[in-house]
């Protein structure tokens, strides 16, 4: 099969998320400058994309400022006689001491070489007049028009008069997709609907419609492996310390913290990663959660209070908050306990735990670990992470928001329990991707 | 011609004879994982991205499953990179490694056997001295073998296997990042986890069979140029618990149908008084001693040896290239998502804009009542903002504004714009139209910041009032002609 390059400009007025469509559609948070002020595009920028062989090229443009300008200026070149696409090939030719709409004239100049349009509408912005000049100016540029309704995740208020005006400039294929709330199935419509304009690039489309399902779940899988892999790595975080000497005891917990926040940080970075976002790219401050409840300490008794987790049990063990003390209870410690009834499951690794554990009971020690609510909230806000990036366009550039930490702390307290208990990460992964793909569903729906 | 026969296990064992007959090239292949855990490995040693884009393209038009694209990444990747030279020389390495220690093995076996039967013409062998020297120090590692699995550690195996790979690695390769994770790769996967515990049982069985082979070819040999007389004797055991010893050593023997000593045969090689026993069938007692060896020795080490080669073939075959590991899923991405080629088409060659204008502190607000306003690109919402003010109309083009404006006989006249819109070049354009076209001086009303503070942050909103305020600077609007309604957040934000 030969190699095809499909062209496509992204067009429309000024500041409706043309370079954000970019940066999303090509998941690079550096493509671009993107702002609220006019004429932050002022030059047309190209981004190659590879798919199987093909290649798909989008084209960011300036803005349309003065569509009325433009539209007046072109009909006053077919009054000379000349047709829409003459006239339009002339102004795209004009360098910009011959004309005073340079920019147009380039966002012209691409439109035209390109196999299709993406107009980019702000959905929040009512239909103007100045609208329906740019619409007419494309229209007659002889291009297949896909019109991308931006922003529909924050209102649809105006999406019904978009559609209307639309409709009577005679275009009807239509995309909601928001560039700052990402939606999967948002983008596979929008290319979708790009193959029904376009029945001669089918294979370049089908190849980005397989590469982009494919990605996402490779991406969801491996966060959830990282996830899987932390809560493993944080249940078998462990100190041997003597019940009597408290203020060993005591820097043994400061060091199993440390140890905590740093697999955790290293986890974070591995999510941001997976999903593309790179951490140098991404504003430090965008990570923080909603409220700042990225920074709450989880071994602070209020906040696994405010998370719903109660740490009555734990505290009693007499460890500092968020930690627990594996004591010997009727005969056998907890984890030895665990390891008991392992033993049956895993043989051989159980045996060595429980031999570890009476060693440690011979020798008069105790095992410093989590407590199970503070994995369970480190666990939740990790997964929480995971949603906020399946679901945020790399256009975007506002904080992220983890509100559903919350409602995960608690329903994720048997997986703490089970890595608590040793269980693999591979094991826990079942747990926790159940989770998160129920939340995943709950985001696809709002959307 | 034993490697083959024997298969994967024993060639890891024998890889020393495979190496030295010069078929060691054949057995060095990388397999597609080793490749892509030293792609990690490296990434995690240099911090540098792991991405290269002639082997991401080649995982793209690879057709099938992520695995596949995966595998194709990596083989790409290795081609064009030293990754493979270096885990060849890493597995080279290793395999001169097992090969010293199997060697070892064999001088040991021979060794042990020798120290037992070449003494100084002396023709009397004691049967348990002898046993020893071919079964005890086997008998001991594999109690230390099954120790050491249980306490899952890797055990003096791993140290050599370790230090030797790691000192082979060194006489061989130039240090470089890439031999370096090379060797850890090879060493990992040798060593450490599930995979290197049972290669080292592997091995650990391998070098105790080699022994005992090497043990019993040197007895054979000797035995067939030296005669010795098998004696017994012990202090340790009376001569019924004894004779009961050698009943159990018999019955595995026997069940077999090998040759073996007769209770008379054992009760006569008894050595007491000083005195050899006479007229003996040392052959019996040699045929016994090699079944023993066979029984308790040799057939035990080669059934856990394929055990556990059945456990490392079994790993191995779960080391496949898919993105559930982070590292490949991230590669993953980058086949389904490449991160894209951008380059600049039509470059920008006007000067860059100049710098904003801050946004002064505002008047008082002037009611709007004295005002009669033209409505500028407003919705409803905005329009009812306007209160008490005289609406003459709300447009969007520009001349049915400056025909509203033209026809505007009171005074003094306002137009209304909403800061939601962005102040562009056309917007420009047609108010400046509009300010040359008033009768009077014109006054122009932002409204819209509750609006706009739905749609932007503190940073946007400022910068969307201070373009506008530029804009309107740039028509010669003065301050004092600039009424924003919802003063109260204006004076919260200053200048941009």
């Amino acid at each position: 099969m030969d190699s095809q390059t499909l062209k496509i400009a992204v067009v429309g007025h000024t500041n409706v998320g043309k370079t954000s469509l970019m940066r999303t559609l090509a998941r690079d948070g550096s493509f671009g400058d993107v702002a609220s002020s006019p004429g932050t595009t002022r030059r047309v920028e190209a981004a190659r994309l590879s798919a199987g062989g093909h290649e798909l090229v989008f084209f960011d443009t300036p803005g349309l400022e003065d569509s009325s300008g433009v539209l007046a200026h072109l009909k006053a070149q077919i009054d000379t006689g000349i047709d829409w696409i003459e006239a339009i090939a002339a102004l795209a030719r004009q360098t910009p001491a011959q004309t005073t709409f340079a920019q147009e004239g380039k966002a012209l100049r691409q439109v035209v070489g390109s196999d299709l349009l993406l107009y980019v509408i702000d959905v929040r912005d009512n239909v103007r007049a100045k609208h329906r000049d740019e619409l007419e100016i494309l229209m007659r540029c002889g291009r297949p028009i896909l019109a991308v309704l931006n922003f529909v995740a924050q209102s649809r208020a105006g999406e019904e008069s978009w559609r209307e005006t639309l409709a009577r400039t005679n275009i009807h294929a239509i995309a909601p997709f928001d560039t700052f709330v990402y939606s999967e199935a948002g983008e596979l419509s929008l290319y979708e609907k790009a193959r029904t304009l376009l029945d001669a690039f089918s294979p370049v489309i089908n190849q980005r419609l397989s590469d982009i399902r494919a990605a996402r779940l490779s991406q969801v899988r491996a966060g959830a492996v990282s996830i899987s892999q932390l809560a493993a790595k944080l249940g078998g975080l462990e100190e041997k310390v003597d019940l009597d000497d408290t203020l060993g005891r005591d820097m043994k917990a400061d060091a199993l913290k440390k140890s905590a926040h740093q697999a955790e940080a290293k986890c974070k970075n591995k999510l941001l990663k997976t999903f593309g976002f790179d951490q140098a790219l991404l504003d430090l401050e965008a990570l923080e959660m909603e409220a700042g409840l990225w920074e709450v300490d989880p071994f602070d008794a209020q906040t696994l209070a405010d998370f719903g987790l109660n740490t009555t049990a734990a505290a009693a063990t007499g460890a500092a908050v968020g930690l627990g003390i594996d004591l010997l209870v009727g005969g056998l410690t907890l984890g030895a306990a665990a390891a008991t009834g392992a033993i049956v499951g895993t043989g051989l690794d159980a045996f060595r735990r429980y031999g570890r554990d009476i060693q440690d009971r011979l020798a008069g020690r105790a095992s410093l670990k989590l407590s199970e609510q503070t994995l369970a909230l480190i666990l939740a806000r990790q997964i929480a992470l995971l949603q906020a990036l399946s679901a945020r366009g790399h256009g975007a550039q506002s904080k992220i928001a983890l509100t559903s930490a919350k409602d995960l702390a608690e329903p994720l307290l048997p997986a703490a329990r089970k890595a608590l208990k040793g269980q693999s990460s591979a094991a826990l992964v079942d747990d926790l991707r159940v989770l998160i793909s129920g939340r995943k569903a709950a985001i696809g729906g709002a959307s | 011609m034993l490697c083959p026969a024997l298969g994967y296990g024993l060639e890891a064992q024998f890889g020393a004879f495979c190496v030295f007959s010069g078929r060691m090239g054949l057995k060095l292949k990388a397999t597609p994982y080793e490749l892509g855990l030293m792609l990690k490995a490296l990434e995690a040693q240099t911090g540098e991205s792991a991405a290269d884009a002639v082997a991401l393209e080649a995982a793209r038009v690879k057709s099938g499953n992520d695995e596949d694209k995966l595998t194709a990444y990596v083989m790409a990747h290795s081609k064009t990179h030293d990754i493979a030279e270096a885990l060849r020389k890493a597995h080279r390495a290793r395999k001169i490694a097992t090969a010293l220690l199997i060697g070892g093995a064999a001088l040991l076996g021979a060794l042990a056997v020798m120290s037992a039967l070449l003494r100084d013409g002396d023709p009397a062998l004691n049967i348990f001295w002898l046993l020893s020297a071919l079964l005890g120090p086997a008998t001991v590692a594999l109690l230390v073998w099954g120790f050491v699995l249980l306490r899952s550690s890797g055990g003096l195996s791993s140290l050599w296997m370790g230090s030797l790979t790691g000192f082979m690695t060194k006489r061989f390769s130039p240090a470089s990042a890439a031999n370096t994770a090379a060797t850890q790769v090879v060493t990992d996967q040798h060593i450490a986890g599930p995979l290197g515990r049972w290669r080292l049982s592997v091995l650990s069985h391998g070098f105790w069979l080699t022994y005992l082979i090497s043990a019993g070819l040197v007895f054979v040999f000797i035995m067939a140029f030296q005669r010795y007389i098998f004696i017994w004797e012990t202090t340790l055991l009376t001569t019924d618990q004894a004779m009961g010893l050698f009943s159990a050593l018999r019955m595995p023997v026997a069940a077999l149908g090998l040759p073996n000593p007769s209770v008379d045969e054992i009760r006569a090689a008894q050595y007491s008084g000083g005195v050899l026993p006479a007229g003996q069938v040392s052959q019996i007692w040699a045929q016994f001693t090699l079944a023993l060896l066979l029984i308790l020795g040799v057939l035990p080490r080669v059934l856990l040896w394929m055990a556990s080669t059945w456990r490392v073939r079994g790993l191995l075959a779960c080391q496949r290239l898919t993105a559930t590991d982070p590292f490949f899923a991230g590669i993953a991405a980058q086949i389904y998502h490449p991160r894209p080629d951008t380059h600049i088409i039509d470059d920008d060659e006007s000067p860059p804009a100049p710098s904003r204008i801050g946004v002064p502190a505002p008047h008082e607000v002037t009611a709007l009542a004295a005002y009669a306003v033209i409505g500028w690109e407003l919705d409803d919402e905005q329009l009812a903002q306007l209160g008490e003010a005289t609406l003459i109309g709300a447009y969007e083009r520009e001349d049915a504004l400056i025909s509203a404006l033209q026809q505007s006989q009171s005074n003094p006249a306002a137009v209304a714009i909403s800061l939601t819109n962005t102040p562009d070049r056309g917007t420009a354009r047609i108010l400046k139209s509009a300010a040359q076209q008033s009768q009077s001086r014109l006054t122009f009303i932002l409204l819209g910041q509750s609006k706009l503070a739905q749609r932007f942050s503190k940073a946007d909103q400022d910068r969307r009032l201070a373009d506008w305020w530029a804009l309107l600077m740039t028509l010669g609007i003065s301050p004092e002609n600039i009424i924003l309604p919802e003063v109260g957040s204006l004076a919260e934000q200053g200048t941009a």
